[in-house]
């Protein structure tokens, strides 16, 4: 294991208590993310009060997006965390070039999500269908459009990561960043995890 | 080939099983190639399924398993929240 990467997890508070007990990434991810995941949490319960009210306009609406366009960008987002895991894995081993290489393939599912959801966006607009074509798809848009700005900043933090760590030897202070960008990248895949269910499924 | 071992750990086979559960629950839906709409129960199985994967994906690739415990416990409640919420709009 990487020395500084060592000494940071011997300094943490807990892990003088525990060894094995350890805090991924810093505290303010941490709150950003659950600060997160209660908006989310707020417009998952809103989308789901106004179906129960009109169930068979949601699924109407519903029945026009390609579920297998929402599948593909699912398994797109699963694979990307699963190398985002990988990626931390081989750094704390300290080879950083594999981590690169993973973070690399992360960032190109990322990219390929976003990529899926403009041919998406676009094959609705071509069928004159936007934000304002009725209440389920004002909620499609709006959770979706708000999902992939998550995607855009995840994979523009990715790249930036990926970045950083060309030296050989990471400081601390980099293996944390690291784990930063790592779980805010595992959050946007478990947003889209219930995005997929919700809106294209049920 | 980025790893000499190309399965090696549990997060391996977590992400397996997170194919193997979005899968099933497409294939619930998609039954030979055909939508076929389904009930609130349905639903309600399939968002379950969902959060299964959230707490796979948060326990094992967050690493939030060995994270202090005021974490682990804020988000399985968090899970907890999420789930009566579908119970009480499908249910």
């Amino acid at each position: 294991m990487n020395t500084e990467f060592s000494e940071r997890c011997a300094t943490n508070s807990d892990s003088t208590v525990n060894p094995k007990i350890r805090l991924p990434g810093e505290v303010g991810i941490w709150v950003f993310i659950c600060g997160d995941l209660l908006v989310f949490t707020f417009l998952f319960f809103v989308f789901l009060f106004y179906r129960s009210n009109s169930v068979q306009i949601y699924k109407e609406g519903q029945a026009s997006l390609s579920a297998q366009l929402g599948l593909l960008n699912t398994i797109i987002m699963l694979t990307s965390s699963w190398l985002i895991v990988r990626a931390t894995r081989s750094l704390r081993s300290g080879s950083t070039a594999i981590s690169r290489r993973y973070l690399l393939g992360a960032i190109a599912f990322g990219c390929s999500f976003s990529v899926v959801k403009y041919f998406e966006y676009g094959n609705k607009f071509s069928q004159g269908i936007d934000i304002t074509s009725g209440e389920f798809f004002m909620f499609y848009f709006v959770l979706t459009g708000i999902h992939l700005l998550h995607v855009i900043v995840g994979v523009l933090a990715l790249g930036l990561l990926w970045r950083a760590q060309h030296a050989r030897a990471l400081t601390a202070e980099q293996h944390t960043l690291h784990d930063c960008g790592a779980v805010y990248w595992h959050t946007v895949d478990l947003l889209w995890v219930v995005l997929f269910p919700l809106l294209y499924l049920i | 080939m980025l790893d000499s071992k190309v399965f090696v750990g549990t997060s391996d086979w977590i992400w397996l099983a997170l194919m193997g559960l979005t899968l099933f629950s497409f294939g619930s839906v998609n039954l030979n190639s055909e939508r076929h709409y389904i009930g609130n129960a349905n639903s309600l199985l399939i968002l379950s399924i969902a959060l299964i994967k959230i707490r796979l994906i948060v326990r094992n690739f967050m690493e939030v398993k060995t994270a202090p415990a005021p974490l682990r416990i804020a988000l399985d409640v968090w899970l907890i929240t999420l789930f009566g919420g579908f119970v009480y709009f499908l249910g």
